[in-house]
């Protein structure tokens, strides 16, 4: 019985000293921002600003992509991508998209009385935001295909129209 | 004992890691990806060799497909390319590579296996080949080396624990599903050649083969193997039978003689494996034909052994997968098994039959995906087990009788619900057997995938009757002088508790560790100088499972380790390490050589394996096995004349094998050249129970030759 521990104990120790010697498999916001960006070119949105603006809520390492996409790229439509960043659900104030990161998607019901009827595409980084009035969030299958869920009546309260080569892709919550 | 350690913490902190980087321009083109690719995005980005590895899709744990890392059991999945690179002759030396899995011998030639330090070669792990059954249905054992094909699997997915809540009997303490390889797959044949030769004589020469396609809707692949081999090519003391009584705290005195199993120990595989599908409807049918030496008598004027069995098994299965709608499976399944073995008189080459058995089976499978979260799987089964003797009636403990038959009828169900906490399963299945009763099995598991962590929690019931050969030679119990006191026997139940933990270390890297206890009630277990069955004491081991995998362009490494230990548990007098004596058949008298051991089985073992592709078309792959003490009876020659069966202490072996596979530039030819048996070690498969007849010696260094010729009818 005393081996026994003794290899346990030794097991857990390896598994210390590794732990920080490289990054492994975990949430790869590229590609939610690669999932992002088409859903802005297959979407409509019915107030046309001078350019579009993604807001995160919630601090997340996806602002820093996001600001890369805004670099390299614009809206089917030509006009340029602007990122913002706040933790304040009072702050998202003339924003198309909305990105509702995991660590603050407990704040929806703020959310969604903050921005009432408004034109804005609420993407959840969190499975199952959908039913908390999101109109699109991540999953991930159990193969780690990231998929995406969409609320059409959630979307389509909101005056957006979502185009449907997209929405054969998506995962349809109603 | 003492290297294992050093060996394994050199191999877990190896780290390479590298990080990959786009440009701009690459980043621009990224975004302008097609929706149609869109579908292969992966959540945790560019999968590693490593996460294609560990996001395989695997079935053999619930019915639903899920990660390696999900499935609610502790699993191991063996790819095609890693079988192919490790050069591996046939199955015993894919499975001594996983952990807590070993080979120990069964008596009369036959090589079976042991998981965590239990002996479940008759009726405790299922063996399926495409989902059929291999197991033999008279006695529920099988027998390894050189029978089945390794040239035609595409991959193995293995419960290294229980598996009853969904399969039932067999599946006490593992499940392992050989999945070969579809037309579709194949679009071709192959002939795939293997050679092996040791200084003493050839060990195998085998050709396998396989031929498949698609046509329209249709699918179909016939695959299978021939040749010729030998188990063993060792000279090794045979024992002959009792010829006295040992004295009083003695073991008993044997007669035997030294024999060569060179060209001597016949493993002949002949099996062929036919399976067609076509959208829902699907027919598979094995067929196995395998000889192998019965090592019971030898003839007095050529000193050889006299007979061998033929296994003669077919088994074949229909079903139909009755889509309702997307969410929604009903799938019929209809089964028949017979086999019919053969023994042979190698002297006059005359064959007759033994005792044939057969199973029909039918069920159906209901499985109903409400959301992507739920799962819900349930199904009924029904099989009849019948088992006559045409030249005569079969004799069993209980008198003469012209048949025995039994029926049992099952109906399982298993519920999945994806929560955002955990994964949580709950199951159970309830058996009527018509001579046992009923039985109920639960299971429970949680299982959670957090980034790099995933947990395990599980835990699961199982429940086997007896096998035919249990009821003709079973009996209630058995009297400290070796007397049957009643006829009968009775089924055994058995609880399993694991945890496992993995860690993720970098995208190429992953540890894992499990933790296990199993309990069983009433084993079945054989008393084989009695040649008899009966129910033991409770029994059951628990132990420690860690695994470390390494996976690059450059290839693979991986290193194990297993530990299982008795000590303060329940044992079984005729699995413990202590002497038997001539006076104490059943109740032995010696005290135990070590109280955390059963015998055959290391409480230590550790492997480690990989493949370095050393150019583009060639890879290196050395295999290490480490076993720690083992226990077990070796015959021993007596200074006075005749021989002893003695229990021995056995130090800590290492087996190492080395295969080199090329991949010629000649299109489809690709072959090899390895050495098993590096070091020429003197390993014997040891007995796991009691036994007058000793261990088995298995082959010494072998030199293998393969090639393979793959032809590709979609090439042009």
């Amino acid at each position: 019985m005393r081996s026994y521990q003794k290899i346990a104990g030794i097991f857990f120790t390896c598994l210390c000293f590794v732990h920080s010697s490289g990054k492994a498999q975990s949430v790869d916001y590229k590609a939610q921002v690669l999932f992002m960006y088409n859903f802005i070119k297959y979407t409509n949105w019915p107030v046309v600003e001078s350019s579009f603006t993604i807001v995160v809520l919630g601090d997340s390492p996806i602002t820093t992509e996001l600001n890369k996409l805004a670099s390299i790229k614009k809206t089917p439509d030509g006009k340029s991508i602007t990122v913002l960043q706040t933790q304040d659900v009072n702050a998202i104030t003339g924003c198309q998209m909305l990105y509702v990161t995991e660590g603050l998607s407990k704040e929806m019901p703020q959310i969604i009385n903050f921005i009432k009827d408004k034109s804005v595409l609420i993407v959840g980084q969190r499975d199952g935001l959908v039913k908390k009035g999101a109109g699109i969030n991540f999953f991930t299958q159990d193969d780690d295909r990231l998929g995406f869920t969409i609320s059409l009546k959630n979307v389509e309260a909101r005056k957006i129209k979502v185009a449907g080569e997209l929405l054969r892709l998506a995962e349809l919550a109603d | 004992m003492k290297y294992f350690i050093p060996v394994f913490l050199i191999a877990i902190t190896s780290t390479v890691f590298a990080q990959e980087t786009l440009t701009t321009d690459s980043l621009a083109k990224y975004y302008d990806m097609s929706l149609e690719d869109l579908q292969k995005v992966k959540a945790s980005g560019v999968s590693s060799e490593l996460e294609k590895f560990l996001n395989s899709l695997m079935s053999v744990a619930s019915q639903k497909t899920l990660s390696t890392r999900e499935s609610p059991s502790i699993v191991s999945l063996i790819t095609e390319e890693e079988i192919k690179k490790s050069g591996a002759r046939d199955l015993i030396d894919v499975f001594r590579l996983v952990p807590g899995f070993d080979f120990a011998y069964d008596g009369n030639g036959k090589i079976g296996l042991g998981v965590r330090g239990n002996w479940v070669n008759e009726g405790k792990i299922l063996l399926l080949m495409d989902g059929l059954l291999m197991n033999d249905i008279f006695s529920a054992t099988l027998s390894f080396g050189n029978h089945f094909s390794v040239a035609n699997i595409s991959r193995i997915e293995i419960i290294r624990g229980p598996g009853s809540a969904i399969y039932g009997g067999f599946a006490e303490l593992g499940v392992i599903n050989i999945i070969t390889k579809k037309g579709s797959e194949l679009k071709g044949g192959y002939v795939n050649t293997t050679y092996g030769q040791t200084s003493n004589a050839y060990a195998r020469r085998n050709v396998e083969f396989g031929v498949g396609n698609t046509l329209k809707n249709w699918d179909f692949s016939l695959t299978g193997i021939v040749g010729q081999g030998n188990k063993s090519d060792r000279t090794a003391i045979v024992s002959q039978g009792l010829s006295g009584g040992g004295g009083p705290g003695s073991a008993p005195s044997l007669s035997g003689s030294y024999q060569s199993f060179a060209g001597n120990s016949r493993a002949n595989p002949f099996m062929l494996n036919f399976k067609v599908q076509n959208k829902g409807f699907s027919f598979k049918t094995v067929l196995d034909n395998y000889e192998s030496t019965i090592h019971d008598d030898v003839d007095t004027t050529t000193g050889k052994w006299l007979l061998s069995r033929r296994a003669f098994s077919s088994t074949s299965e229909i079903k139909y997968d009755v889509k309702f709608s997307k969410k929604l499976t009903l799938t019929p399944v209809i089964s028949y098994i017979r086999q019919d073995p053969q023994t042979k008189n190698l002297n006059t080459g005359s064959t007759y039959s033994q005792t044939t058995a057969e199973r029909m089976k039918a069920g159906v499978l209901f499985i109903y995906n409400p959301s992507r979260k739920i799962n819900v799987t349930a199904g009924s089964e029904f099989f009849k087990d019948k088992a006559i003797n045409k030249r005569d009636s079969i004799q069993t403990t209980d008198g003469s009788v012209t048949s025995i038959s039994y029926g049992n009828y099952a109906f399982f169900t298993q519920m999945m619900l994806k929560h955002r906490l955990a994964n949580i399963i709950l199951g159970a299945r309830y058996d009527h057997n018509s001579k046992y009763g009923k039985a109920f099995v639960p299971r429970v598991g949680l299982t959670k995938k957090i980034e790099q962590w995933n947990f395990k929690l599980l835990y699961s019931g199982s429940f086997r009757a007896p096998t035919i050969q249990n009821i003709v030679l079973g009996v209630r119990q058995v009297g400290t002088n070796g007397t049957a006191n009643n006829s009968g026997i009775n089924p055994e139940k058995t609880s399993i508790i694991e945890l496992e933990t993995g860690y993720q270390i970098t995208r190429d890297m992953v540890v894992t560790l499990n933790l296990y206890q199993s309990s069983i009630k009433d084993p079945i277990i054989y008393i084989s100088d009695l040649n008899l069955y009966t129910n033991g004491n409770n029994a059951g081991t628990r132990g420690l499972e860690a695994q470390w995998k390494w996976k690059k362009s450059w290839g693979y490494l991986d290193a194990n380790y297993s530990f299982y230990s008795v000590n303060g548990l329940s044992k079984i007098s005729t699995y413990a390490t202590r002497q038997f004596t001539s006076s104490d058949a059943i109740v032995p008298s010696g005290s135990q050589l070590d109280k955390s051991s059963l015998l055959a089985f290391p409480t230590h073992k550790a492997t480690i394996n990989g493949s370095i592709n050393v150019h583009k078309n060639i890879s290196v792959s050395p295999t290490i096995i480490l076993y720690g003490t083992r226990y077990g009876y070796e015959l021993q020659q007596q200074s006075q004349g005749g021989f002893k069966n003695n229990i021995v202490k056995l130090d800590p072996t290492l087996l190492a094998n080395i295969f080199v596979y090329w991949k010629t530039p000649l299109r489809g030819l690709d072959g090899g050249l390895g050495v098993s048996n590096v070091f020429n070690k003197a390993y014997n498969y040891l007995s796991p129970y009691f036994t007058v007849t000793g261990s088995y010696p298995s082959m010494s260094r072998e030199f293998l030759f393969k090639l393979s010729y793959n032809l590709n009818f979609n090439s042009k």
